[in-house]
């Protein structure tokens, strides 16, 4: 008896310990990351703009022929500066028959400055609050109320950079050669922006001008949508590479330094391009080089809100209008 | 030789022997005394104490154990239902009374009434309690506790979360505490009871989820998705939307106890499931946007396809009557049955008394409306009027039941008026009484002269006085009239303009935004008298206007109250500036136009049966304003522009209240 009193105690037990273990991992498991070494590298994983609508900044239900105020923060937690374009922070998508926004007149040139990204000297990235005076008009007849719907637009421009050092062995066959390894595929998980350079494939082509093809896949890797991707430069030990977008999911960018997305690509996933460069190597021995890439590309971010507009005059309790 | 030793063995072996008889003898006479006494006091069982204890150990172990029973249960099949009758049909009276006492059994019987309850009761509250009364009972006592920890998370979040939809609450909330709850289970079955681990957790989200998806079905899951994704049920489905009592099959088919009662009772359940599932003949459901899975929501969906699909006669009942009355046409007299029946339940609501000459007029405006698709331009009540214009005369009955014929008491009618809007509503009552036998009438004098409402309500009384010529034996039937003139009924209409766009992107755009901004493809307005039904676009309910492709306007008024539009002083269907429109079909009556318009003519108002619904003319709209033209913009960034437009119908309509007069020689 006592024996198996003492058994079923060591299982509860172990039954308790196993229970706090995985509480234990799902508490930690949701904490982020401190940043506090100086060294830490803000061009990493998959950063971008955030915005927001302050608390209370509309209101959750407005009255009708009222007018409130719409308190928006964008904040970027990129690592790149980014611009956005004229009218491209903006309220679309409402029923103009029952809002109206408006930018506030004070907050015309607020976003028309870069906003910093992440950096060793500005590690919360550049933030900025952006009016709009919005306006609630007549409901329908004696509706009791108006479920308004309106989209946050955020339309920007901004870039990406990639830097990684990879090895060059122009000489595959080459059995004295005790330089560096190639690794023929590598896989990155983000340079600090919504776009990514997820894939990098090294292809050499032995002869007596090697020729090597890099064949780097980008993707968008955030919350929002990519318009247009542009290759600005692509160096490898800082000579220029030659390189065209190639076989991506977007006909209108193959052959060219340009890429324009159309929102309907999004049916069969995320937005991604493949950028093919070539070079030809007349070094005899392998080495380890730096592969530099830099892209600029335009983004949307987008975000829904509800507001309400009540009829004053209506008591819910009584189902009646005063 | 043989040693000394072997000699010393066989002497031992010799009175082993001697010993082993010696022990049979006793015992031979053991038995015999055993044998004698057992003649006397009966049989003597050493055993029979463990064997009893032994059969009530496992017989408790049966019923405990749900890996045995309550885990075959749901076998849910008609086999086993089968086997019970054949198997059952020997069993006793007493059996069947037992069976009652069984759990599945008590829901079964609790579900069945509580799903003709709750369809009549149309409460959401209350069928949330039901529901969650047989969720709960159905995990303590069907299921034997398997599955409790998912059902009671799942009650919370379903309840108190509203069955919000977010990946946030799903993904942060909800499902690690399911993981949790199953896994806290696994670990106390493989303590406590003889079930591994694995077994324990899968135990708890089968079984959970059998309930939870129980739940889900019987308050309105089926109907819910069908709304969400837009899809067009089969009529298969809408019978299973409508016609099966999910708990009380659940409760039938996880019976344990089997008596005839409950294998008949089987049987029938999967007999009504086939028919069910053979009988079907109603019609399409409109799309719904999908916001959350809250109770409120599917108890919605559920009154929406209870809505469309009302009154129809449940399949059994039709397909009793047909092969009784017509078995060679059997199939199309069921089809005749259920659509005849979904007419008369749709003039029912909207407040007609059956067997009354509105009545019949109402049947015969549906039947045209089904089979005319001129008509199909439809609108929908807006559920954010709450309150709308409404009236209606109720005759004082008290004193009109046996009347003499020497003495004819006042005739008295209310007339009640609720005028949210406060609008300027002018009132003309009238009276007569009208021979049931031969419809000869005599014109009464309303005392009171007409008067204008403008208050938010109204109540006021008037008298109908008879010539003093008129003479009245037998029975005739008093009429009320009351004619409101100049009530004004608005109604609306969304659209989203998209400029040139391609279908994909029409497709994600619609998905991403428009879907959100406008729920609603028909037009929406109170539940009034009469309304402008319209609709603006390339086909009808499309929400999405493109700006290369031909769009028009199509509009009808339609009579949704219980009385005749009298007159419509004028109409206006306002698009807004900009807007180029060609009339296509002009109409042959009244000044009647596809944007404007009004209709004075006694003879089309005063037809015996009145159309419920006056088409308007066609028109094709040529230009479309500028700023909706020119999308997307590249100035200021828009990509489509939503629209809402409205229409307003100015008309006197005629509300009539009757009852009967038994008029005799009673003094």
């Amino acid at each position: 008896m006592k024996e198996n009193k003492q058994k079923e105690g060591k299982k509860i037990g172990v039954g308790i310990v196993t229970l706090i273990v995985l509480m234990i991992l799902l508490v930690t498991g949701c904490t982020t990351a401190d940043i506090s070494d100086l060294s830490y590298n803000f061009k990493q994983g998959v950063t971008e703009m955030h915005m927001k609508q302050l608390e209370n900044a509309p209101p959750k239900q407005v009255y009708p022929n009222s007018n409130f105020k719409v308190v928006v923060e964008v904040d970027n937690q990129g690592a790149y500066p980014i611009s956005i374009a004229e009218n491209g922070l903006r309220i679309s998508g409402y029923l103009d028959k029952y809002f109206s926004f408006e930018r506030a007149f004070d907050q015309e040139d607020t976003i028309n400055y870069p906003l910093e990204g992440r950096s060793l000297t500005n590690p919360s990235g550049d933030k900025i609050i952006v009016e709009f005076d919005g306006k609630a008009k007549q409901l329908f007849e004696n509706a009791v109320e108006y479920n308004g719907k309106y989209f946050l637009k955020a339309e920007y421009s901004s870039k990406v950079e990639f830097v990684d050092t990879i090895c060059i062995n122009p000489n595959l066959y080459s059995v004295y050669d005790s330089g560096c390894e190639i690794q023929n595929q590598k896989s990155y998980s983000g340079q600090g922006a919504p776009i990514a350079i997820t894939k990098l494939e090294e292809i050499t082509i032995p002869g007596v001008a090697s020729q090597i093809e890099f064949q780097v896949e980008v993707r968008n890797l955030g919350q929002g949508r990519l318009k247009k991707l542009t290759l600005n430069k692509a160096t490898l030990g800082g000579e220029e590479l030659v390189c065209i977008f190639t076989g991506s999911n977007s006909e209108s960018g193959t052959g060219m330094k340009e890429i324009m997305f159309q929102s309907s690509q999004d049916i069969g996933g995320r937005e991604q391009a493949l950028i093919v460069c070539d070079k030809i190597v007349r070094e005899r021995s392998s080495y380890p080089t730096t592969l530099f890439l830099d892209l600029s590309y335009d983004y949307v971010l987008e975000q829904q809100y509800n507001l309400k507009i009540v009829n004053p005059n209506y008591n819910a309790n009584l189902n009646t209008y005063s | 030789m043989v040693s000394s030793e072997e000699k010393a063995r066989r002497k031992q072996l010799f009175q082993a022997e001697l010993q082993r008889r010696e022990q049979q003898a006793a015992l031979k006479e053991r038995l015999k005394a055993a044998q004698a006494q057992r003649v006397v006091n009966g049989p003597r069982r050493p055993l029979q104490f463990l064997v009893k204890a032994e059969n009530s150990l496992k017989a408790k172990e049966e019923e405990e154990s749900p890996k045995k029973k309550s885990l075959s249960m749901p076998s849910f099949g008609f086999g086993k239902a089968m086997g019970a009758t054949t198997g059952a049909a020997a069993a006793t009276g007493k059996k069947a009374v037992d069976a009652i006492s069984d759990p599945g059994m008590i829901l079964f019987i609790v579900g069945l009434l509580s799903f003709f309850f709750v369809e009549y009761a149309n409460n959401v509250i209350l069928a949330l309690m039901i529901g969650s009364l047989f969720l709960f009972y159905s995990a303590f006592f069907i299921l034997k506790n398997r599955g409790i920890i998912v059902v009671v998370i799942f009650w919370i979040w379903y309840v108190y979360m509203g069955g919000a939809l977010e990946p946030s609450v799903l993904l942060t909330n909800l499902m690690p505490l399911v993981l949790i709850g199953m896994i806290v289970h696994g670990i106390i079955s493989k303590i406590y009871s003889k079930e591994s681990f694995a077994q324990g957790v899968m135990g708890e989200l089968i079984y959970g989820g059998i309930a939870v998806l129980i739940f889900f079905l019987d308050l309105g899951l089926l109907d819910f998705f069908v709304r969400a994704f837009n899809y067009q049920p089969t009529p298969l489905v809408i019978s299973l939307l409508r016609f099966v009592p999910w708990w009380g099959l659940f409760g039938l088919f996880t019976t344990k106890k089997e008596s005839t009662l409950i294998g008949i009772l089987k049987v029938l359940a999967g007999v009504y499931l086939i028919i069910i599932l053979l009988t079907s003949t109603i019609g399409t459901i409109q799309d719904y946007n999908l916001n959350a899975l809250g109770p409120k929501a599917l108890l919605e969906a559920k009154q929406q396809t209870a809505q469309l699909t009302s009154g129809a006669e449940n399949p059994l009942k039709s397909q009793l009557i047909c092969f009784w009355q017509d078995f060679a046409n059997a199939p199309k007299c069921v089809d005749e049955r259920q659509k005849d029946s979904i007419i008369k339940s749709t003039c029912k609501s909207q407040g007609f008394q059956e067997g009354t000459a509105l009545f019949e007029d109402c049947l015969t405006a549906e039947r045209i409306k089904k089979d005319n698709p001129t008509f199909a331009v439809g609108g929908s009540y807006d559920p954010t009027i709450k309150n709308p214009t409404t009236a209606k005369i109720t005759i004082d009955k008290s004193l009109t039941q046996a009347i003499d014929a020497s003495y004819l008491p006042p005739l008295i009618a209310e007339l009640e008026i609720k005028n949210p809007r406060k609008q300027q509503i002018e009132v003309e009552m009238s009276c007569y009484v009208e021979r049931r036998l031969d419809k000869t009438k005599v014109i009464g004098m309303v005392e009171n002269p007409p008067t204008i409402v403008g208050d938010s309500s109204y109540k006021g009384t008037f008298v109908c006085t008879l010539p003093p010529e008129a003479v009245l034996k037998d029975a005739h039937t008093l009429h009320f009239e009351a004619v409101l003139q100049n009530l004004e009924t608005s109604s609306w209409l969304q659209r989203a303009f998209v400029g040139d766009m391609s279908p994909p992107e029409i497709d994600i755009l619609t998905k991403k935004e428009i879907k959100l901004v406008i729920p609603k493809s028909d037009s929406q307005g109170p539940a009034e008298f009469a309304i402008i039904n319209f609709d603006l676009g390339h086909a009808l309910g499309e929400v999405v206007v493109k700006n290369k492709w031909p769009t028009f306007l199509r509009a009808n008024i339609e009579n949704k109250g219980t009385g005749r539009i009298v007159q419509i002083n004028n109409y206006n269907i306002d698009l807004g500036t900009g807007f180029e429109l060609v009339e296509s079909s002009p109409s042959t009556i009244g000044s009647i136009g596809c944007l404007k318009g009004s209709l004075i003519d006694e003879k089309f108002f005063n037809e015996k049966v009145q159309q419920r619904k006056i088409p308007l003319p066609l028109c094709k709209v040529t230009k479309l304003p500028e700023e909706l033209e020119a999308l997307p913009n590249p100035e200021t960034g828009e990509e489509w522009v939503p629209k809402e437009f409205t229409a307003k119908l100015n008309y006197n309509y005629l509300i009539v209240a009757q009852t009967n007069l038994n008029i005799g020689v009673y003094s």
